[in-house]
C-alpha cells in the first residue's frame, strides 16, 4: 500500500536530518571538537548523504516490495531480523534521547516547575495514538505543520544575525585533522538519518521527482544545519560549548527586554512543535521496525513500545549525563560507527541478491512478492 | 487486523479519544483550577544590584514590580527589597523569603555592581546568573561608584517612572557608547578570551544640587530615603511611596557621564578618561552617533574656529595584516555627518549662512588631525596597560591564524599589543 | 439500532391498530389496516369511501365530495387546507359537471384525454399511494367501476418566498436562498445549472414522514461510486420521520462520532451549484432549507461565496483574516490562561505590568476565572437565541454591559480576560458554519492550557491535526489542499487567484473533469 507520496517523504527526511543535530548538540560537538565542530558537521552530513543515494536506488528498483521483503528474498529471514533489531535498537536510542531532550527543552523556555508525569503522561498518549495512526496520518500532519519548521528556523537564525561574528567563524579549522576525526568518532551517533528510508521502501508513491524531490529536501535541510551551525559559533564563539539549548540559546542571545520583550516564544512553541513531530516520526519508525522484528498488530506494538517508553523514562529521566556518558562511551561509539557503515552495504547486497533471484527465477519471485 | 481488547474497548466506549480527554483533564483540572496566577507566585524583577556593605557582607538589591489596581506601566510603583548572604545564591534565597515570593528574574534586564566588587574581581558573583535559565544572557552590566542599591533607591523615586529611568539611560547610551558590548555573556565570552578586557559603563547617584554634563541625565527626580537596612534581619525592604519617614529629604538624581572602567580578568584595571571613552566612541564598530570636533580651524570663512559635525552615520572596518612579519591593524573609518556647530569670536553673516554641508577641506584635515591624536592616546595607553580595546587579536586570529601563531610564540602571548602597528584611513561624507 | 427503531415502530404500528379497531366501521372491523398495506381499490365506491374513512379514522380533515360523472357516481377526496381549491373546482370539478353521458367505455385513459385538464394526473391503483398522495396534498378521484384512482397534482402549501438566508449575506452576488419547499429547490438549482447532465435522483426515506430526498449531480463531472454510495447510504436508512438535512447528514458521515463537521450545509444556490461544478452532491431534503453537500473538505467553510464576487486580492486577504480568526477563537482564551498560569516570562514586560495590575487581588484563579466568563458568554448565546428578539437584544445588553461590567467593577473577573474572550467570541462568528464545533474547541483547548500550560496547547493541537488528516470520506482528505499537499487546489484554498487563472477543478474531490476552463477569454 502506497502510503505517503515523495513530498511528504522529503518532509520527514527533513526532519530526520536536523533531528539529532539542534538542540543540546551542539554543545555537545563543541565538547568533543571545538569550534570545529562546524566542520565536523559538514563532513558527517556529507557522508550521511552519501547512504542516501543507495536508499532510494533501492526505493526506485523495488516499488512493491518493502525493505522486509527484500531482506527477506536477499538475505533470508535471519538477516531480515537481525536488521531490523539493530533499527529499533538505534531509532529506540534517539526517541529516549529526543523525549529527554524535549523535556529540557520545555523546563528551560516554557514550564519550570513541570512534574515529570505531567510531561510523560500527556505525551505517551499523544505517541501511541501517532503510532497507531500510522505513517500516513503523520506524514500528512507533517506536511501540514511543515511550516514550523521554517518559523523555527527563521527565528532561530535571523534574530541573532546582528550578533553574528565573523572573527567567531575565522579560522575555519583552529586545529588539526585528527583531533577533529577523533572527537568526530564520539558523536558519529547524530547521523544516520536516512534509516528512515529504509521503512519506507515499498510505500512511496515513485514518481519521475522522487529522487529530485528527496535530494532536494535532504540537501536543504543539512544546509540548514550548516547555517545553523555557523550562526552557532558566529554568534557564541568559544562559549558555545556553555550553550546547552543551541535552539533557544540563539534567539535569546539576541533579545532585548525593554525594547520588544521576550518575543522568543514564538520561535520556542514552534521548536517545540517541530520536536514534537520530530519524536513522532521517531516512534513510528521504532513501531514500524518493532512490527518487523515481532509481527504483531499496531495496537500491541504501541502499547508495548509505550509501556517500555514509560519505564525507561521512569528510570533514566534525571540522569541525562548518565545516558550522553552512555552514548558518547567509546564502545557504543564504536558499534554506532559499525552500523552505520554496514547498513548501506547490507542494503546494497540484499538489493542485488534480489535482483539475481528475480532474473532466475521470475515465476517463483512474482508468487513470493504476491 | 484489531486486536481483540482493543475491539471490548471499542465496542463499550464507541468514542474513546473523548473517554481519554476527559479522564486527563478530570485528573488535571482540580490542580489547574487551584492553582494561581504565577505573578502572584513571582516578584517580577526589572534590576538587580550587588553592593558589598559596610560589613563587608554581600548584598543583593532587587527592583520589583508592584502591583496595584489603577497603576498602568508609565506610573507604575516599583519597590526595592535588599538581602545579604555569603553568595549571591544565598542573598536570592532570603530575598525570596523576605518577599514572600519566588524573586523572577526574567524580566531582568541589568545588573548594578558596586564599584568596590569591581576591584575584587566580580566573576564569582555573576556565575549563579549564568546559570539560572531564567535571565536573559544579555542583560546589561552596570558600575555604579556610589553603590549599587542607591542607584536602584533613586530609580524608584516617585517621579521616576521605570520607564524614564535607568533603561532608558542604557538604551539611549547604546548609540554613543558600547552597551550592547557590555552583557553578561560578552563578559564570558572576553572572559575567556585571549584578551580578558572588558569595557562596563558607569551610572552614578549624585545629589541633584551639583552641576551635572552628563550627556543622557534624566529628569530630576525626588525620593524619599528610608533608614537603612537594619543589620539584624536577613532582609529589609525599602519602598519608595506611602512611607513618610521623618529621615532628611535628599534630592538625587542619576548621573550618566558616558564613563566607563575596564575590567581584566573581571577585575577593575582603570577608568577610561574622557579622551578615551570619546576616542572609543569615534573607533567603535558598535557605535553609531556622536561628535567629531576640530579646533583652531582657519579658513575663508572661519578663523580660529572651533567645529562640531555631528556624526549621522558611521561605518568603521577593521582590518589586520601583516607587514614585515609585524601585525598591523588597519581602521576604515567613514563618518557621514552635518555641521553642528561653530564657535569663534568674531561671527559673521556668512557663518551664520553656514549649511550643514560645509566641509572644506581644511576643516577635514583639522578633524583627521584631532582623531588621530585621541586615537594614537588610546591605542598608547591600551599598549601600555595590556588592553586590546578594539579586539585586534580576533581579527588577526581569524584572517591570519598560521602568522598570529607564529607572532604570539616570538612576543609571548601578553606581550602581542607590544610591537603592533595601528593604521586609520578616515573618510568624512556630508553627503547623506 | 435498526433493530431498536423497528421494534419501536411495531409498538406503534400495534398502538394504532388498537385504537382505529375501537372505531372502525363493520366492513373493516376486526381487520388490521396493517394487512391491507398491498390492497388494490375496490371497483365500489362505497368500499372505497369505507376504506378511506377507517384509513383516516373519520378525521375531519379528510373531504369527500361526491358528483355525477356522466351516468357514473364519483367521488374526490382531499385533505383540507392542503390544495389549491381553484384549480381543483376549474379542472377538475366543473369539467366532470358538463358531462352529461359517456357513452363509450369508461377508462381512466379516456378521462385524462378528454375530460380532465390537468397536466400532472397519475393512475393508481394501490391503496398504499393512494393513502400517502393524500397526506401529501394530492386531490384522487375516485369513479365507480373503474379499477384504479386518478390522482391530480393541485397541492399548495402556504410557503416562505426566496429570499436572502440570514446566515448567508453577502455585498455582491446572487442573494437567494434555499426554502423548504424540496421542488422549489431543486428548481432553483436547474435554473442555474441548465444542462441535460444534470441529474436528480429522488428517493423517499421516512416510514412516516415519507420525506423526498433529492440527490442532485453533474453526470459529466461527479464521480458515478460516490453517487453510487451516497444513494445507497440514504437507502438504507431506516427512520420514522425526517424532519431535517441533518437527519441524513448523520448517516453520509464516515466518523459519526466526531465533533467535526463532514458534510457541507449550504443555504444558497449559488454556492451549491459552485460546488457541484466542482464534482460534489448535492442532497435536498423536503422541509429543510439547509442543502448538503459531499464530499467535504475543512477549507470550504473558510471560504464564502462573497470571495467569488469580489476582488481576489481582497478575498485572499478575507481568507486570511478568517485563518486569524479561527487562530484567534479557539487559542487565544486557553494561551491567556496558559500565560498566567506557568509562562509569565514569555510577556513582555509592559505588557506583563498591565496584566498583573488588572489581575490584582482578584478571588478567581486565572483559569476559574476564564472558565467563568467563557460560560457566561455561552449561556448568554444561548439564551439570547431562544428568546424573542426585542426581549434578546434586552438581554444582550443585560450580558454585555451590565454583567461584564460590573463584574469587572465588582472585582471578579479582570478587564483582560473579558476582552479576551468577548474577542475569541467575535471572531468566533467569522466562521458561522463552524461555530459549533469552533466553541467547544475553544473549550477543549482553555482546559489544556489551564491544566498543562503552552505544552497542553501544543499537543493538542498536533493531536487535533492528526486527528483530522485520518478524515478521508468520499476520497477527500478533509484538511486538503494543505495536506496532503495539492498544488493546484492551493489556487483556490487559503489564497485565491484570479479566475482566469482557475483552470483545472480541484483534485481534493475526487472527479473525472478535470478541466473548468480553456487558455482564452483575457490574455493574460
Amino acid at each position: 500500500m502506497k502510503e505517503v507520496t515523495s513530498s511528504q517523504l522529503g518532509k520527514m527526511l527533513f526532519l530526520s536530518i536536523i533531528s539529532m543535530k539542534l538542540t543540546i548538540i551542539p554543545a555537545l560537538v563543541t565538547k568533543y571538537c571545538g569550534t570545529d565542530g562546524k566542520i565536523g558537521i559538514m563532513i558527517l552530513t556529507m557522508l550521511d548523504f552519501l547512504t542516501m543515494l543507495i536508499y532510494v536506488n533501492c526505493m526506485e528498483k523495488y516499488p512493491n516490495m518493502t525493505m522486509g521483503e527484500i531482506l527477506k528474498v536477499g538475505l533470508g529471514k535471519v538477516a531480515h531480523i537481525l536488521f531490523f533489531t539493530i533499527l529499533f535498537l538505534f531509532f529506540g536510542i534517539k526517541c529516549v534521547f529526543i523525549v529527554k531532550q524535549a523535556h529540557i527543552y520545555l523546563v528551560d523556555n516554557l514550564v519550570e516547575e513541570m512534574h515529570w508525569l505531567a510531561f510523560t503522561i500527556p505525551l505517551l498518549l499523544f505517541l501511541f495514538y501517532v503510532m497507531i495512526k500510522g505513517r500516513r496520518v503523520l506524514a500528512r500532519t507533517i506536511e501540514f505543520l511543515f511550516f514550523m519548521v521554517l518559523i523555527s528556523f527563521a527565528f532561530t537564525l535571523l534574530i541573532p544575525i546582528m550578533k553574528w561574528k565573523v572573527t567567531n567563524i575565522l579560522p575555519l579549522m583552529e586545529n588539526d585533522w585528527g583531533s577533529l576525526l577523533k572527537g568526530l568518532f564520539f558523536v558519529n551517533f547524530i547521523i544516520g538519518d536516512y534509516f528512515l528510508l529504509l521503512v519506507f521502501v515499498g510505500r512511496v508513491k515513485i514518481d519521475a521527482s522522487l529522487k529530485r524531490t528527496l535530494i532536494g529536501y535532504a540537501l536543504s535541510a543539512v544546509v540548514l544545519v550548516w547555517v545553523f551551525y555557523f550562526v552557532f559559533y558566529g554568534v557564541f564563539g568559544k562559549i558555545a560549548i556553555n550553550q546547552g539549548l543551541a535552539i533557544s540559546d540563539l534567539p535569546l542571545s539576541a533579545v532585548y527586554p525593554s525594547t520588544i520583550g521576550r518575543l522568543d516564544w514564538v520561535s520556542v512553541i514552534c521548536w517545540v512543535f517541530v520536536i514534537l513531530m520530530i519524536m513522532a516520526i521517531m516512534f513510528v519508525l521504532v513501531k514500524s521496525c518493532f512490527e518487523e522484528v515481532i509481527p504483531c498488530n499496531k495496537y500491541w506494538s504501541s502499547l508495548i513500545i509505550v509501556g517500555v517508553l514509560f519505564v525507561v523514562m521512569a528510570i533514566l529521566y534525571f540522569d541525562l549525563e548518565a545516558f550522553i556518558q552512555l552514548i558518547t562511551s567509546t564502545w557504543f561509539c564504536a558499534i554506532c560507527l559499525a552500523v552505520q557503515t554496514l547498513m548501506p552495504f547490507v542494503v546494497w547486497l540484499a538489493s542485488v541478491r534480489v535482483n539475481r533471484k528475480m532474473m532466475e527465477k521470475p515465476v517463483r519471485f512474482q508468487k513470493e512478492q504476491s | 487486523m484489531k486486536a481483540k481488547w482493543w475491539n471490548i474497548i471499542r465496542s463499550k466506549y464507541k468514542n474513546m479519544t473523548v473517554y481519554v480527554f476527559l479522564i486527563l483533564f478530570g485528573v488535571a483540572t482540580p490542580f489547574a483550577m487551584f492553582t494561581p496566577a504565577q505573578t502572584e507566585k513571582v516578584a517580577v524583577v526589572t534590576t538587580l544590584g550587588i553592593d558589598k556593605n559596610e560589613q563587608g557582607q554581600l548584598e543583593v538589591s532587587v527592583l520589583t514590580i508592584a502591583p496595584s489596581g489603577s497603576a498602568t506601566p508609565e506610573n507604575q510603583t516599583l519597590q526595592l527589597y535588599s538581602a545579604v548572604g555569603e553568595d549571591v545564591s544565598q542573598c536570592m534565597l532570603r530575598l525570596s523569603l523576605a518577599i514572600g515570593k519566588e524573586v523572577g528574574i526574567a524580566h531582568c534586564d541589568s545588573i548594578v555592581i558596586d564599584k568596590t566588587l569591581l576591584e575584587e574581581g566580580i566573576t564569582p558573583y555573576l556565575d549563579y546568573f549564568v546559570r539560572s535559565s531564567n535571565l536573559i544572557s544579555n542583560a546589561f552590566l552596570i558600575c555604579c561608584p556610589s553603590g549599587a542599591k542607591e542607584l536602584l533607591q533613586v530609580t524608584t523615586s516617585e517621579k521616576n517612572d521605570y520607564n524614564l529611568s535607568l533603561r532608558s539611560i542604557i538604551f539611549h547610551l547604546d548609540d554613543y557608547m558600547f552597551t550592547t558590548q557590555a552583557t553578561l555573556s560578552y563578559y564570558y565570552e572576553k572572559l575567556f578570551s585571549q584578551n580578558p578586557s572588558y569595557i562596563m559603563p558607569i551610572i552614578d547617584v549624585k545629589d541633584s544640587k551639583e552641576p551635572t554634563f552628563a550627556t543622557g541625565s534624566t529628569n530630576a527626580s525626588t525620593s524619599e530615603e528610608d533608614s537603612t537596612s537594619s543589620s539584624g534581619s536577613s532582609s529589609n525592604q525599602q519602598s519608595s511611596q506611602g512611607q513618610s519617614s521623618s529621615g532628611e529629604q535628599n534630592q538625587k538624581t542619576i548621573k550618566s557621564e558616558g564613563k566607563s572602567l575596564v575590567l581584566y580578568q573581571g577585575k577593575l584595571v582603570k577608568e577610561l578618561s574622557q579622551e578615551e571613552s570619546y576616542a572609543m566612541n569615534i573607533l567603535a564598530k558598535t557605535t553609531s552617533k556622536g561628535i567629531l570636533m576640530a579646533y583652531d580651524v582657519t579658513t575663508d570663512q572661519l578663523q580660529n574656529a572651533k567645529v562640531t559635525m555631528k556624526i549621522t552615520n558611521s561605518q568603521v572596518q577593521y582590518q589586520a595584516k601583516f607587514l614585515d612579519g609585524k601585525p598591523v591593524f588597519h581602521l576604515d573609518c567613514h563618518y557621514v555627518c552635518s555641521l553642528d556647530s561653530i564657535v569663534m569670536g568674531e561671527y559673521e553673516l556668512s557663518d551664520y549662512q553656514a549649511t550643514t554641508s560645509y566641509l572644506d577641506s581644511i576643516l577635514e584635515d583639522k578633524i583627521k588631525e584631532h582623531i588621530f591624536a585621541i586615537a594614537s592616546t588610546l591605542f598608547n595607553n591600551g599598549k601600555s596597560s595590556k588592553i586590546d580595546y578594539l579586539e585586534s587579536y580576533r581579527y588577526f586570529e581569524a584572517y591570519h591564524p598560521q602568522e598570529w601563531k607564529e607572532y604570539l610564540k616570538k612576543v609571548g602571548e601578553e606581550n602581542y599589543l607590544d610591537s603592533m602597528l595601528y593604521t586609520i584611513d578616515i573618510t568624512i561624507d556630508t553627503k547623506i | 439500532m435498526h433493530q431498536y427503531i423497528e421494534g419501536k415502530q411495531v409498538l406503534r404500528d400495534l398502538f394504532f391498530l388498537y385504537n382505529s379497531s375501537k372505531k372502525t366501521n363493520n366492513y373493516y372491523k376486526g381487520k388490521s389496516w396493517v394487512s391491507n398495506m398491498n390492497k388494490k381499490i375496490a371497483t365500489k365506491n362505497a368500499q372505497n369511501i369505507a376504506y378511506l374513512k377507517q384509513r383516516f379514522c373519520n378525521g375531519d380533515e379528510l373531504i369527500i365530495k361526491e358528483f355525477f360523472l356522466g351516468q357514473y357516481h364519483a367521488f374526490l377526496v382531499y385533505m383540507v387546507g392542503l390544495i389549491d381549491v381553484e384549480i381543483l373546482t376549474d379542472f377538475l370539478i366543473k369539467p366532470a359537471q358538463r358531462v352529461e353521458k359517456i357513452s363509450q367505455p369508461l377508462t381512466s385513459d379516456y378521462l385524462i384525454q378528454k375530460v380532465f385538464f390537468l397536466p400532472q394526473l397519475d393512475v393508481c391503483a394501490d391503496w398504499e399511494k393512494i393513502v400517502t398522495e393524500i397526506t401529501k396534498g394530492k386531490a384522487v378521484v375516485f369513479v365507480e367501476s373503474l379499477k384504479e384512482a386518478m390522482i391530480a397534482n393541485v397541492d399548495k402549501f402556504k410557503e416562505r418566498s426566496i429570499s436572502e438566508p440570514p446566515t448567508s449575506s453577502v455585498l455582491r452576488g446572487p442573494r437567494s436562498g434555499f426554502i423548504e419547499n424540496y421542488k422549489v429547490n431543486i428548481s432553483c438549482i436547474r435554473k442555474i445549472l441548465s444542462t441535460s447532465h444534470l441529474r436528480t435522483k429522488i428517493l423517499e426515506v421516512g416510514k412516516i414522514t415519507k420525506t423526498q430526498i433529492a440527490v442532485m449531480y453533474i453526470d459529466s463531472i461527479a464521480d458515478d461510486k460516490i453517487v453510487q454510495d451516497i444513494v445507497k447510504k440514504i437507502e438504507n436508512i431506516n427512520i420514522d420521520g425526517v424532519l431535517d438535512s441533518f437527519y441524513i447528514a448523520s448517516y453520509l458521515e464516515h466518523h459519526p462520532q466526531s465533533m467535526f463537521k463532514q458534510v457541507g450545509t449550504e443555504e444558497k444556490p449559488d454556492i451549491v451549484c459552485a460546488k457541484m461544478l466542482e464534482g460534489r452532491i448535492a442532497i435536498i431534503v423536503d422541509g429543510s432549507p439547509i442543502v448538503l453537500t459531499v464530499p467535504f473538505l475543512f477549507i470550504e467553510d473558510l471560504q464564502s461565496s462573497g470571495d467569488y464576487y469580489d476582488q481576489h486580492s481582497r478575498a485572499r486577504f478575507l481568507r486570511w483574516l478568517r485563518v486569524a480568526s479561527l487562530l484567534i477563537t479557539i487559542l487565544f482564551p486557553g494561551m491567556y490562561v496558559a500565560v498566567q498560569m506557568y509562562h509569565y516570562k514569555t510577556m513582555p514586560l509592559k505588557f506583563l505590568i498591565t496584566i498583573m495590575n488588572s489581575t490584582q487581588g482578584l478571588p478567581l484563579t486565572p483559569f476559574l476565572e476564564i472558565v467563568f466568563i467563557l460560560l457566561l458568554f455561552e449561556v448568554l448565546y444561548e439564551a439570547s437565541l431562544r428568546m424573542p428578539t426585542y426581549l434578546g437584544l434586552a438581554l444582550s445588553v443585560v450580558g454585555a454591559l451590565i454583567l461584564g461590567d460590573t463584574a469587572v467593577k465588582a472585582g471578579l473577573v479582570s478587564p483582560p480576560a473579558v476582552m479576551i474572550v468577548a474577542m475569541s467570541g467575535i471572531t468566533l462568528y467569522t466562521i458561522p458554519n463552524q461555530s459549533g464545533q469552533l466553541s467547544i474547541l475553544r473549550w477543549v483547548f482553555t482546559f489544556a492550557g489551564g491544566c498543562f500550560g503552552f505544552y497542553g496547547i501544543i499537543l493538542l493541537s498536533f493531536f487535533l491535526i492528526l486527528y483530522l488528516n485520518d478524515f478521508d470520506g468520499y476520497g477527500s482528505p478533509y484538511l486538503a489542499p494543505i495536506s496532503p499537499n495539492i498544488k493546484e487546489d492551493k489556487k483556490d484554498a487559503l489564497s485565491k487567484i484570479d479566475i482566469v487563472h482557475m483552470r483545472t477543478r480541484p483534485k481534493s474531490v475526487v472527479n473525472h473533469n478535470p478541466i473548468r476552463q480553456r487558455k482564452g477569454g483575457r490574455k493574460s
